[in-house]
């Protein structure tokens, strides 16, 4: 029992270093910092949740990393089953609780199917970086410093700065648009049904 | 007003030069994989990491709704 016992805190103490060093729960916090700037209570809350839910699932990965490549990723059903909730979420109205639930519903669906298999199996070492993977997140935090400009610079929480639009005010009129809404929710759903299986591949 | 529309054009071509950087780096990740990794590659391989996981699969959900519902 003692072992076990010491084996326990060994694991927790592995998870607190973990945590420490996750640059996930940086982005976090960062996010929740700009969104309590923001002031819309919703999005505290999600971002916080989002906190939670990482800090919650370290107990079970403990630091772990997935080396195996994981497979190919399906495409043929994708595209046509992304369509059918595309094409029913579009027409709804955009500030309207319907569209708010089925974007609810569609989140919950992606969350169990990425929260059910788990971290995957522990592994030693990392593996390669890809060639160059930085421009990548180098244009991510371009675009975050652009937005938190927008930010500073609105005239008072949740009003746009006419003098600097954030991205969403500059898309607005092209969404206000039902074929290119239902255009981006496809898109969306296929970039989610990626993640699935991808976060999957690593699992097993 | 000069000035105001100014700063609105500045951080409109700043979204401008970062949506052709994104353009620039897709095609260079398809063209040239060996030396411009391409965003499925990075994500996949940022995918690793538990944390990053629940991290992107959150920062997808959270777009996908602001920008559809105009939240």
């Amino acid at each position: 029992m003692p072992e076990a016992s010491s084996r326990r805190e060994a694991g927790a103490v592995r998870t607190r270093v973990g945590l420490a060093r996750e640059p996930a729960v940086l982005v976090l916090v960062l996010a929740l910092t700009a969104m309590v700037k923001r002031g819309y209570l919703l999005d505290e809350l999600l971002v916080a949740g989002a906190l939670m839910l990482v800090v919650a699932d370290a107990g079970r990965w403990r630091a772990a990393v997935a080396v195996a490549e994981p497979g190919p990723v399906a495409h043929r059903i994708a595209p046509l089953a992304a369509a059918f909730p595309a094409l029913a979420m579009a027409p709804l109205p955009r500030l309207s609780r319907g569209l708010d639930l089925a974007c609810a519903v569609v989140g919950l669906v992606v969350l169990v199917a990425v929260w059910w298999p788990g971290p995957g199996p522990d592994r030693d070492g990392e593996p390669p970086a890809p060639p160059r993977w930085w421009l990548w997140p180098g244009v991510g935090v371009a675009l975050c410093l652009v937005e938190l400009s927008t930010l500073v610079h609105q005239p008072a929480p949740r009003v746009d700065s006419v003098d600097h639009p954030s991205l969403s005010t500059v898309i607005e009129p092209v969404l206000d648009l039902w074929p290119s809404r239902a255009a981006g929710l496809w898109l969306w759903l296929l970039a989610g049904w990626w993640l699935v299986r991808r976060v999957r591949a690593w699992a097993t | 007003m000069g000035d105001v529309s100014a700063s609105a054009q500045l951080t409109v071509t700043a979204y401008a030069v970062l949506a052709a950087s994104v353009l620039l780096l897709g095609v260079a990740g398809s063209r040239r994989p060996t030396e411009v990794a391409s965003i499925g590659r990075v994500l996949t391989w940022a995918l690793r990491r538990r944390p990053t996981q629940l991290v992107v699969v959150f920062v997808w959900w959270w777009l996908g709704w602001h920008l559809v519902t105009a939240r």
